[in-house]
Parts: structure tokens; C-alpha cells; sequence
């Protein structure tokens, strides 16, 4: 297994991420709403809302899933966020540096991943959108499309500029 | 020279499905959608700019019809022959006889699948579509 990553902008990062006070808040609709509607549109069985802390990924929002953190160094999530472009694992158990993550080899069985990084207003990458799927998956341009858009949604939440109804 | 994309008004009250679909036909360079999130809204929109086509929720329920059929009476600066898809809310009957009769081109329940409104918004553009420029 390959250990997620530690970016160099890492202390900034981690600024930014604490400097919006979602860490560790209730669930939001305005979160809510969107690991709904991608888990929906992408037909997958859970959809998150990351948050990349320190030594932990937690979850704003999130459908079909129980947990509501991850240890960082087992994360997908914290790979995602080393790039501006979507993070996509089609098969972890082929991929060497998934196969033997205790997340793929057991609950809750990550077979396709798919992330698209968000960033804080300033924009430090702090988490992504993420979906998942037990089992191997890709996505078509309607799909990434739909990914991006809400990734674009998202990124407007985190900043408070999201309209309402 | 690239030719422009059909100009099509949707009305959709929920923001994240009706941003969402905006954003996704853009970034395709499918369709210039303008938006609305209720029929009042629209009508001023309609009042002031024809488009290609529409894509209608009917949550509204009579008002939504009257808009339609506002429509297809030439009330507006939009062609009063142009395609029409209806969504329809999860659940809620909707008078397909009406619909039928007002010219509606497809009926899509909800949740409806981003891709499926797109086919059906394509096979609008296909010749003889009212969506096409």
C-alpha cells in the first residue's frame, strides 16, 4: 500500500481547512444535498463530502457509509487532493497501491474510486467529492461532467456563496 | 465558424438539479440553457427573448400549464411551435392527454438521470427538432 501523501503546501493547507469551522460540525443540507444528488446521477452506492484533516479524513456529508472518518494514511481521499484533476482509481484491487488497503481488502470493499478535489476560497485543495463503488467502474464524459459541475457546487458551499432553492 | 448552440429556457425549482444540468450542457456545448426556478420567473424571461426550446417541471401544476399553453397561443417571443420536455415530480400524476395536447415532446419522471434529459434534449436537436438552430 501506498501511504497517502503529504502535500508541501501542507501547513497552509491545514490553516485554510481549520479556518473555515466545518471540522467536526453536524450534518448541513447544504452539504447533504450534494453526496445525494452525485450518488444518484453516478449510480453508486456511497458518495462523500471529504474533509483532509492532519492525521484523519473526515466526512461532512455522506451517503452509504457509516464511518464518519478515516485514518489519513489509508485514505484515497488524501491521494485525491495532490492534484487539481479528478482522482480515478477503476480497480483497486489491481492497482499496487490500493490492493492491500485495508479499505479495499475489507469494509467497505472500495473496488472504483472517483474524487474531485475542493479548495478552500484561498485555493489550498482541503478534500474532495468523492464516489465509490464495490465494484469496477468507469466514467463517461456525461458523468465527469456531472462530477466536475458538482465539484464546482461544492467548492461554492465550502465558501458560502451557494443560492438557495 | 462554429455554429451557436440552441438557446434553451429551463425551469426547475430544485437548484442543485437545475445548476447541475446548466453547468454539465455547457461544458458538453450541447445547449445555451437560461434558467429559471419557477414559472413567474420565466414568464418575464419569455416575455423578453424566444428561445429554441423548453425544458419544463411541472411541480407548479396549473400555473405551469397555463405557461405552456400561453405558449403555444403565441404570447411570448418565443416561437409558439417550439419543443417542449416536461419533467414530472416523483409521485405526483400528471395529465399526459394534456400534455399530449399541448405538443409536449417527451415526459421524464423524476429523479430524472442528467443523461437522459441531455438524449432527449439531443433528439430535439435532430432534424426536425425544435431545439435545433
Amino acid at each position: 500500500m501506498t501511504p497517502a501523501p503529504i502535500p508541501a503546501d501542507e501547513d497552509e493547507r491545514l490553516s485554510a481547512l481549520r479556518a473555515l469551522l466545518l471540522l467536526d460540525t453536524p450534518p448541513e443540507e447544504r452539504f447533504d444535498r450534494l453526496a445525494r444528488f452525485v450518488a444518484e446521477q453516478l449510480d453508486v452506492p456511497i458518495a462523500l463530502l471529504t474533509l483532509v484533516d492532519g492525521q484523519r479524513q473526515w466526512f461532512k456529508a455522506r451517503v452509504g457509509l457509516d464511518a464518519t472518518e478515516t485514518p489519513r494514511d489509508i485514505s484515497f481521499c488524501g491521494h485525491a487532493i495532490m492534484k487539481n484533476d479528478f482522482f480515478i482509481v477503476e480497480d483497486a484491487s489491481r492497482d499496487p497501491r490500493f490492493s492491500d488497503n485495508p479499505l479495499v481488502t475489507g469494509e467497505p470493499h472500495i473496488r472504483f474510486y472517483a474524487g474531485a478535489p475542493l479548495s478552500a476560497p484561498g485555493g489550498h485543495r482541503i478534500g474532495t467529492l468523492c464516489v465509490i463503488d464495490t465494484v469496477p467502474r468507469t466514467l463517461g464524459p456525461v458523468e465527469l461532467s456531472i462530477l466536475d459541475a458538482l465539484r464546482r457546487l461544492a467548492n461554492e458551499t465550502v465558501a458560502g456563496r451557494e443560492d438557495g432553492e | 465558424m462554429t455554429a451557436p448552440l440552441p438557446r434553451v429556457l429551463l425551469i426547475e425549482p430544485q437548484f442543485v438539479l437545475r445548476r447541475t444540468i446548466v453547468m454539465v450542457a455547457r461544458d458538453l456545448g450541447m445547449v445555451d440553457f437560461d434558467e429559471a426556478s419557477n414559472v413567474g420567473r420565466a414568464r418575464t424571461l419569455l416575455a423578453g427573448d424566444a428561445f429554441d426550446g423548453l425544458v419544463l417541471d411541472v411541480q407548479e401544476g396549473a400555473q405551469a400549464m397555463e405557461l405552456l399553453s400561453d405558449l403555444r397561443r403565441g404570447r411570448f417571443a418565443t416561437a409558439p411551435d417550439v419543443r417542449v420536455v416536461v419533467l414530472a415530480t416523483d409521485g405526483k400524476p400528471v395529465d399526459e392527454a394534456r400534455l399530449q395536447a399541448l405538443g409536449v415532446s417527451r415526459v421524464l419522471g423524476k429523479p430524472v438521470r442528467i443523461s437522459d434529459l441531455l438524449a432527449a434534449i439531443a433528439d430535439a436537436q435532430a432534424p426536425g427538432g425544435g431545439f435545433a438552430r
